[in-house]
């Protein structure tokens, strides 16, 4: 049969001169959807950075903790470790948070060897575009964007004064910065010397912050932790799946103000399509019947609404669709993300990566585009069902 | 050409049962006028509905050019309405919101004709019923006579082998009334079949009228 571009034409023109009301509902949809896919959006993009970091964090972690807190670790334990087992690789870390207190920011400064695997790919790459030798010589630090950034903001272009743990300046030259994979983890990074680490954090030589144990077989991780607790009643194994477990609960957290906005949108998205199954306006009943009166098949009817609502609606759709990506990964989501992201106030700001989980977005397009044709379509049908000549009465 | 045989059509509500016509038989030839009297509520409107096929007997046949109207399945009687069915409406029932124009491309679209085809006839009807110059009008912005025009028009484009009229001079005044009858008197010569409900009095002694019935509370009274 041949496509009847007349009701296409139809259509298009009849949602024209409704104006106001077309334009009324276009923009209830698409402010709907955009609040919709936001949401959908900055929440995949969190979850997507937080399952990519997961991926990237050791098997084991090993602290050591003291009253209940978290203590240096003696290197001395490295080799009896390296004894266990199963266990694969011991590195030593030395890292900890630097408080930049005009920024009103923490740093998570880690510090780097030359002649040791770091824990990470990421980092491993970072280490291995820079001589980290040359770093040592020159007094030099690598930072992660979010930090470069921060430092540019405060008139530190080339480098940075921290002040050492015995109230010491020691100028590091920032020689370059990264744009890590993981940007919720590296935004906030510097990479610097271990001795300059050390002397930084006004740590003893023989420790580190804590320990990362690589195993040969995941399976085996259970019994490893369980020799690493005989061996060293005081130290705490975090492992992989802990780490996940913490982060979730962060998320799931802050996911319930998300649901709360989720809520409030689908059900005034809901009270519209009510109020659209309720019925039509005895305008709109009187043109049904104009129409059928005129030689116009229900079929055609039908065609004509379903063309009208789905320009209307999918229009809305695509709409909501460009603003809320452009809102979420090129304005970075103010407002709505800090609501996620608070917790981490203290660290530099984040880009949200971009990220999109399309079958999220086929959902959401099921939820609306077809449910609001679905809307249109029932009680349109309802009124060409009826004769032309009681429409018209 | 158009048959009724004991037509019966009653219209129920939940409080109450309307016998709106009873008992009607009646036989209109090709290319004849048939005027249809009575007062308001007679049931004229009612025979025009159910020849147009936009409302089914309750009991009886309607018979069209031979084919069971009454029998018919919804798209197939939208199908024949669009064939031979050129309706004008005592309200006119335009749509506001349309020009002129696209008021009068209503009953093509279903069609599907070519573009050049669907605007020949547009073009045609308009110039016959002298309202080309008001092609780009919105219809609410239409005086009564001109919405009537268009109303001629919209029945015309299809090039309908039947005319139904219902009360097509209720809201004119007389000049414009006489105009109406002029060219309805143009249609029949063209051989259009003509029915026309009416109670004005202006209709009964026109010469091109073959039969007039007159109705009373849904019974043919003449």
């Amino acid at each position: 049969m041949k496509f009847n571009i007349y009701l296409l034409e139809f259509a298009l023109f009849s949602l024209m001169r409704k104006g106001a009301k077309t334009l009324f509902v276009f923009f209830i949809l698409t402010f709907l959807i955009f609040l919709l896919a936001s949401v959908l959006f900055i929440s995949d993009a969190i979850k997507h950075e937080l399952n990519v970091s997961i991926e990237h964090l050791p098997e084991l972690t090993l602290q050591r903790l003291q009253a209940g807190k978290q203590i240096n670790v003696p290197l001395k334990r490295v080799e009896p470790l390296l004894e266990i087992e199963g266990v694969a690789s011991v590195i030593p870390r030395v890292w900890g948070y630097y408080y930049f207190k005009v920024a009103g920011v923490n740093f998570s400064v880690v510090g780097i060897d030359a002649f040791e695997q770091s824990y990470k790919a990421s980092l491993q790459n970072v280490v291995d575009a820079y001589d980290v030798k040359a770093l040592e010589k020159e007094g030099g630090m690598i930072v992660g964007a979010g930090v470069k950034k921060i430092l540019e903001e405060n008139y530190y272009q080339d480098f940075f004064n921290f002040v050492t743990a015995d109230g010491k300046w020691k100028r590091m030259h920032i020689v370059g910065s990264f744009n890590a994979d993981v940007s919720l983890q590296a935004n906030d990074m510097i990479l610097l010397p271990k001795k300059s680490a050390y002397e930084i954090f006004g740590m003893a030589k023989d420790e580190a912050t804590d320990l990362v144990l690589k195993v040969k077989n995941p399976e085996e991780i259970s019994t490893i932790v369980s020799k690493i607790n005989q061996k060293y009643p005081d130290m705490r194994v975090v492992t992989k799946e802990d780490i996940r477990v913490s982060y979730q609960n962060i998320f799931d957290y802050k996911s319930g103000f998300f649901l709360s906005l989720f809520v409030v949108s689908a059900f005034t998205f809901f009270m519209i399509i009510y109020d659209k199954l309720s019925g039509l306006s005895s305008e709109e009943k009187r043109e049904i019947g104009i129409l059928k009166a005129l030689g116009w098949s229900m079929d055609d009817i039908l065609k004509e609404r379903f063309y009208e609502s789905f320009i209307l609606c999918f229009g809305a759709f695509l709409l909501a669709l460009a603003l809320s990506m452009a809102y979420v990964f090129f304005f970075d989501a103010p407002v709505l993300r800090s609501l996620f992201v608070g917790y981490s106030t203290l660290k530099p700001s984040f880009e949200l990566p971009f990220y999109v989980n399309i079958p999220m977005i086929v959902l959401l397009f099921l939820l609306s585009v077809p449910v609001y044709i679905g809307s249109v379509m029932i009680p349109s049908w309802r009124a060409a069902m009826l004769d032309a000549d009681e429409v018209l009465r | 050409m158009i048959v009724l045989k004991n037509v019966y059509k009653c219209y129920e509500t939940e409080a109450q049962r309307i016998d709106a016509l009873r008992d009607i038989s009646l036989h209109v030839k090709a290319g004849e006028c048939v005027l249809l009297k009575g007062a308001s509520g007679s049931g004229k409107s009612t025979i025009l509905s159910l020849i147009a096929g936009l409302s089914k007997p309750t009991t009886g046949d309607v018979v069209v050019d031979g084919k069971r109207i009454s029998k018919l399945m919804e798209p197939f009687s939208a199908h024949f309405r669009r064939e031979n069915i050129g309706f004008i409406f005592q309200r006119y029932h335009l749509i506001p919101t349309l020009s002129v124009r696209d008021n009068i491309a209503l009953p093509l679209i279903p069609e599907n004709l070519t573009a050049q085809v669907m605007e020949k006839r547009i073009q045609e009807v308009m110039q016959l019923c002298a309202i080309s110059h008001k092609a780009s009008a919105l219809c609410r912005h239409l005086s009564g006579g001109e919405q009537q025009r268009v109303a001629i028009a919209r029945a015309l484009v299809n090039e309908p082998k039947i005319i139904i009229a219902d009360e097509p001079t209720a809201n004119l005044d007389a000049v414009l009334s006489e105009q109406f009858i002029e060219t309805m008197h143009d249609l029949k010569k063209r051989g259009v079949t003509l029915l026309i409900a009416t109670h004005d009095s202006q209709f009964f002694n026109l010469p091109f009228v073959d039969q007039q019935i007159e109705l009373k509370n849904g019974v043919m009274i003449s």
